[in-house]
Formats: C-alpha cells, sequence, structure tokens
C-alpha cells in the first residue's frame, strides 16, 4: 500500500524517514515554476535525489515563461512531471517522460478525465467532489488516476500580491503568511504570498483515508505542504489527525438556489 | 475584425445591447452556464435571440462553461446539437469534454474557449486551436506582451475583457466559494466569498481582497493595433441602463478610433461616464502592469447607487410630439437631464410638464414604472434612456 502514496517534500531531509516507513515515490515543487508548496527545489536539488520522484510545475505560465522552462526540462531528471499548464503537455511528451495533469479544481468528472487521458498519463482528481463522484470517477477512468487523501485544500490562486497590497495601503509591516476570518467567525482560511502570486489554503487539514479503499487509483496524493512530519506520519500510520476534516467529501455543493427565477 | 460584444442576462438586455451599439451578445442557457442566479435563456429564447439578432446582421454566443460534474454530463450532447439548431453563431466553453464533444458532433456554431481555462500562453492556445477553437478569451491576467506574443505565434480570434467586475483569482481557480458556503463557484454558483471583509491573524484591522473592475478605455486603440478581435463587457446580471451605457460609450470610442476622430479630451468625457455608471472605481488592472494596491479596494471604497436612471422611452408619436416614458427613479418639471440615444451622441434636455396617462399633470415623477407622458419636440426614440445629466462634453472640449 504504501507505495501508492505520493507525498510532496518539504525539506530534502525528510525523504530518508518517509522512505523508513515504506514510502518510495515523492513531488518536488520546482522552484519558480510552482506556487503554494511549503518549499520548491532547484533542479540540481531534484536531480540529487534517488528515489521515484516527479516534478510539480503547477502555475499558470506566460509564454516567455514556458519557452524558458521547455529549454530546461530535459535537465530535469525525473520519471514524471505533475502540471497544471496543458501547454506543457506536448514538449513532455516528447522527453519520454510521464505526465500527470494536475489543472486544480478542473478535473471534475469522468468524460473529461477520459478525454485528458487521451494526452497525459494520469489526471489528478479535483478535490472539492464528493465521495460517491470521485468513486464513480475511479469507475469509469480508462486509466489509473491520482486522488488527494491529505493535506490543506487549495481554495484559491491569484496572480494578485494580496498580502503586499494590503500590507503597502495601511503602511504596516509585511507579512507573506497570515489567517483570515470572516466577521461572522464561520469562514477560515490560510493566505499565503511569494513572488508568483497569493494562494488559499483551507484551515482545516484534509483527511481523505476514506478514499483509501478505492480502486483504480495510481496514486494516493498527500500534499504535506505546512504540516510538520509527524503529522504526516500519523496519518500514515492510521492514526486520527487533529485539526482535520473530510472537506466535501460528504457535502454536495450546489449551484441554484431554489426559488430564484431571477 | 472588430467586435464589440457585450453581456445579456435575458432578451430585454440583449435587445438593448444591440441597440446601443454591441456586435454580439453572449448569454447563457438555463444550464451548463456560469451565472446560475442571471434570468438566463432557455432553448425557445435563444432561438428568439439568435433571430432577432441576425436580423441585424449580428451575433449570438452561448456560454456553456461550467466544470462539470458527473451529473451534468447527462443531456450536454442533446444540448449543444439544440443550440447549434437554433443557429447560435459560438458557445464558450472551458471543459475539455465539451470540446471534444463539439468535435465529435460536427457542428457548425464555432468553438470559443472560455477564459475559465486561463490561457495566457501560446502553447495553450496552440493546444485548443489543435481542438478545433476558432477564439481564446484571454486570462484576464494576460498582460499586453502576452496577448502579444499569443496573437503572433497562433493566428486565432482573440477576444479581451474590457470592462467589468474582476475575479480576485484566476478564473476557475477559485473554489472559496464552494468550502466556505457550500456553493459551487464553477458551476455557477460562485458566493463571491473575495468581496466579503476578514479579520486578519486574529486582529480587528479589516482585511480585504477584492479588486477594482475593470476598465480599459485608455487602452482599446493599443488592443485593436496588438490583435484583440473581440472586445467584452463584463455583466449577464447588470441593469439594462448599465448594459446600455457602458456598450454605447466603447461603441464610440471604438468608432471614433477607426475613423481617427479620438481624442483625449473625448476618452476623459468616457471614463467618467463609465465609473458614475458603475458605481465603483474601474482601472487597467493586468494589461501593462501587475495590480498594486491601487487596484484594490479596501475599507472605506466608495461605492455609493445612484439614481442616474430616470426614465425609458417607450413611444413617440411624431404627430402630436408626444412622449411615452416609463419612470425609474425620481425626476420633475424644469430638471436639466440627458437623452442617451443609441443612434446619436447624448443631449441635453429640459424636462417639460409631465402627465399621468389619465391626463392629469404632475408635480414629480416618483412611482417607478408609472407610464408618463410629456411634449417633447424633439423626436425621440423607443428605448432611448432619460438619465441625470452629471457631465457635460462641452466642459471637456
Amino acid at each position: 500500500m504504501k507505495n501508492k502514496f505520493l507525498v510532496s517534500i518539504n525539506k530534502l531531509e525528510d525523504i530518508d524517514i518517509y522512505k523508513k516507513v515504506g514510502i518510495t515515490t515523492f513531488v518536488f515543487a520546482l522552484k519558480n515554476y510552482s506556487i503554494g508548496y511549503e518549499n520548491s527545489f532547484s533542479i540540481e536539488e531534484i536531480n540529487s535525489i534517488d528515489a521515484n520522484k516527479y516534478c510539480l510545475i503547477n502555475r499558470l505560465l506566460t509564454s516567455k515563461e514556458i519557452d524558458d522552462l521547455i529549454k530546461l526540462l530535459p535537465s530535469i531528471n525525473v520519471n514524471g512531471f505533475i502540471i497544471e499548464d496543458i501547454g506543457l503537455i506536448d514538449s513532455i511528451k516528447k522527453l519520454n517522460k510521464e505526465v500527470y495533469l494536475f489543472i486544480n479544481h478542473f478535473n471534475c468528472n469522468y468524460a473529461s478525465i477520459n478525454e485528458w487521458l487521451n494526452y497525459v498519463d494520469s489526471v489528478f482528481i479535483s478535490n472539492e467532489l464528493t465521495f460517491d463522484e470521485i468513486k464513480d470517477i475511479a469507475k469509469y477512468v480508462k486509466k489509473p488516476v491520482i486522488v488527494h487523501v491529505f493535506g490543506y485544500n487549495q481554495l484559491m490562486y491569484s496572480r494578485r500580491y494580496l498580502l503586499t497590497n494590503y500590507y503597502k495601503h495601511y503602511n504596516l509591516p509585511y507579512k507573506n503568511s497570515v489567517v483570515i476570518k470572516d466577521k461572522a467567525g464561520s469562514i477560515k482560511m490560510h493566505l499565503i504570498e511569494d513572488e508568483h502570486g497569493t494562494i488559499s489554503l483551507s484551515n482545516k487539514i484534509f483527511n481523505g483515508k476514506r478514499l483509501l479503499n478505492l480502486n483504480n487509483i495510481l496514486y494516493f496524493y498527500l500534499n504535506t505542504s505546512y504540516i510538520p512530519i509527524t503529522i504526516v506520519l500519523d496519518f500514515l500510520n492510521g492514526k486520527d489527525i487533529e485539526n482535520s476534516d473530510e472537506g466535501l467529501l460528504d457535502i454536495p455543493t450546489i449551484f441554484k438556489l431554489g426559488g430564484h427565477d431571477d | 475584425m472588430i467586435e464589440l460584444l457585450a453581456p445579456a442576462g435575458d432578451l430585454e438586455r440583449l435587445k438593448i445591447a444591440l441597440l446601443y451599439g454591441a456586435d454580439a451578445v453572449y448569454i447563457g442557457g438555463v444550464d451548463y452556464s456560469l451565472r446560475a442566479n442571471a434570468k438566463n435563456f432557455n432553448l425557445e429564447d435563444i432561438k428568439n435571440a439568435c433571430i432577432y439578432a441576425h436580423n441585424l446582421n449580428k451575433r449570438v454566443y452561448v456560454t456553456v462553461n461550467i466544470v462539470p460534474h458527473n451529473s451534468d454530463l447527462d443531456g450536454l450532447e442533446e444540448y449543444l446539437k439544440n443550440l447549434d439548431s437554433v443557429k447560435v453563431d459560438g458557445i464558450i466553453v472551458s471543459d475539455v469534454y465539451i470540446m471534444k464533444l463539439w468535435k465529435k458532433l460536427n457542428l457548425q456554431m464555432e468553438l470559443h474557449v472560455s477564459t475559465q481555462a486561463s490561457t495566457l500562453n501560446y502553447h495553450t492556445a496552440l493546444f485548443y486551436k489543435s481542438l478545433g477553437a476558432k477564439r481564446i478569451v484571454l486570462a484576464r491576467e494576460a498582460s499586453r506582451e502576452d496577448i502579444k506574443i499569443i496573437k503572433d505565434k497562433t493566428k486565432l480570434d482573440l477576444e479581451a475583457f474590457i470592462h467589468g467586475a474582476m475575479c480576485t483569482s484566476f478564473s476557475g481557480r477559485c473554489v472559496m466559494s464552494n468550502f466556505a458556503t457550500k456553493r459551487d463557484s464553477n458551476r455557477g454558483g460562485c458566493s463571491q466569498v473575495c468581496r466579503y471583509s476578514f479579520s486578519i491573524d486574529n486582529n480587528e484591522d479589516a482585511f480585504e481582497m477584492m479588486p477594482k473592475d475593470l476598465n480599459m478605455v485608455p487602452y482599446i486603440e493599443d488592443m485593436i493595433n496588438i490583435g484583440i478581435n473581440s472586445f467584452k463587457v463584463e455583466g449577464r446580471m447588470r441593469s439594462i441602463y448599465y448594459i446600455a451605457t457602458v456598450i454605447n460609450v466603447y461603441r464610440n470610442i471604438i468608432d471614433k478610433i477607426v475613423n481617427k476622430t479620438i481624442t483625449k479630451e473625448y476618452t476623459k468625457y468616457c471614463l467618467d461616464i463609465l465609473n458614475r455608471c458603475a458605481n465603483r472605481d474601474s482601472t487597467p488592472q493586468f494589461y501593462n502592469d501587475l495590480p498594486s494596491c491601487d487596484e484594490q479596494y479596501y475599507l472605506g471604497r466608495n461605492e455609493i447607487s445612484n439614481q442616474d436612471f430616470l426614465a425609458l422611452v417607450l413611444d413617440y408619436d411624431a404627430e402630436k410630439k408626444i412622449a411615452t416614458i416609463e419612470e425609474r427613479n425620481y425626476f420633475k418639471t424644469g430638471d436639466v437631464v440627458e437623452i442617451m440615444a443609441f443612434d446619436k451622441e447624448a443631449k441635453e434636455f429640459i424636462i417639460p410638464t409631465l402627465y399621468d396617462e389619465d391626463g392629469n399633470i404632475l408635480e414629480v415623477a416618483r412611482h417607478p414604472k408609472q407610464i408618463i407622458k410629456m411634449p417633447c419636440e424633439t423626436p425621440l426614440k423607443r428605448d432611448y434612456i432619460i438619465r441625470l445629466k452629471v457631465f457635460d462634453i462641452h466642459d471637456y472640449l
């Protein structure tokens, strides 16, 4: 089972700890081309790792950025790439590397995923679906897919410097990571900014251990960003996780308000 | 081709948009569109919209830009066939399955890639071109340089937003609404959590992340020059007054650019009209630089609802020189107002004696939707708009 886990890495020294508990496959966010991860790594750092490894590129890229990146791709020694921007698919396929598509919030049904599977090796299922929706996707897709089972859910990705602008406007000392809460106190989330924009993360850790029983899964993905390794290990060992929930696994979202005709 | 593209939440808005100068409109069907709380169009409405627009030699695009879940797949094929059969000119899509379905069904209507797909580079645009896309609606984050490269490398039709509300996030890359309010932003249920007010790090300081609106008036000429084909105004849920005003302004600007009669003074006048109409500040946002704090809203923002829309002209009796109008906001005899026309520049007008439908003199018009008659030497046309006079174009010349 442990070889079915795909674990994002925050610190290189964590790799040996994970290996000791049977984890064999790791994700490294690529420096300058990723967003929302606790740490990102240079090509040299990624190449130095001896393990099954995937390079995560989850930013939306401009033409100049993607052209620059395409030149770098051959030098990245990994099993494959996890990408958000579909403009990279062709270039990676030419390198005979695996491509896993991770378009945040867009892979919400089996038909669309099956279309993407004509172009890529696997697809991350979106993280705002119900358990039944995910189960059906896994059932009807033509290749094994990847499902989130652990970590803070990414809720928003902005190109704006939301924290820089806020602190500048009020002339306050800058912080790149904050917790915001609505006035009623029912909405709470993390905002984290870097040079590529701002992301928001859920307040609670998503604990999708229920999904571990699904079939037709290539990998169960653990996004460990901003979570101490001890808690990740607790999850891997089947222990309860504090400050966690099951996200929207049992909560179907609605999109039309009953009774309104305008 | 230069196209001014307007939003239309229903048939009334669609007619106003086309009348006031839009070359095309985009509308949402009852299903599969991202503004679930707009009135939206059933198939019969869409058919009528197409007939109406095509008679004016104008176009209708339908948004099919939800991110479907499993349960949304049933009926999609039939829906696309139906849209094609009523002669919709194009569909605006973000999901790959719907794109492939469009291709498989060999439909006549064009495939446009929605801004929800956040296309920022030419590789991505070329991928969509390989699927048959005729047009890319660019990411709102696309800069001038990004747009120019995509145009040069793909030769695709490019559509860009020029006016209206902005998302805080990349379009489509936000599910704050889903998690905070259980309403699915990518299926039309966005509850606009980014416009809420928050506390930050447990202190009482208010944190806000909402952007000002987009306004590309200063850059329209440059956008034409770098190859934008379609200039898109946001707001399918906006009022007819907003749509008429914004479309009218951009129509005049585009025409004056094409005729080489645009002036800085006229542009300034247009900016004032637009800012007044929207009740919110608007800026160019990402075109030349990344948004700073000046492109964001913080507490104390100036968002004052105005009552500028005074009346809509319903009819004009040329023989008796009597106009029939429908009241929207308070006005009275002697007020200096403006007639906003769809076929000429706005003109000052002094409210004459007003009469109700029974011929009784009205001291003031104070009942919205009341039918009022007034003598008027200047011929008016149905759907002209009477608005408060706030800016005088002569002051700018």
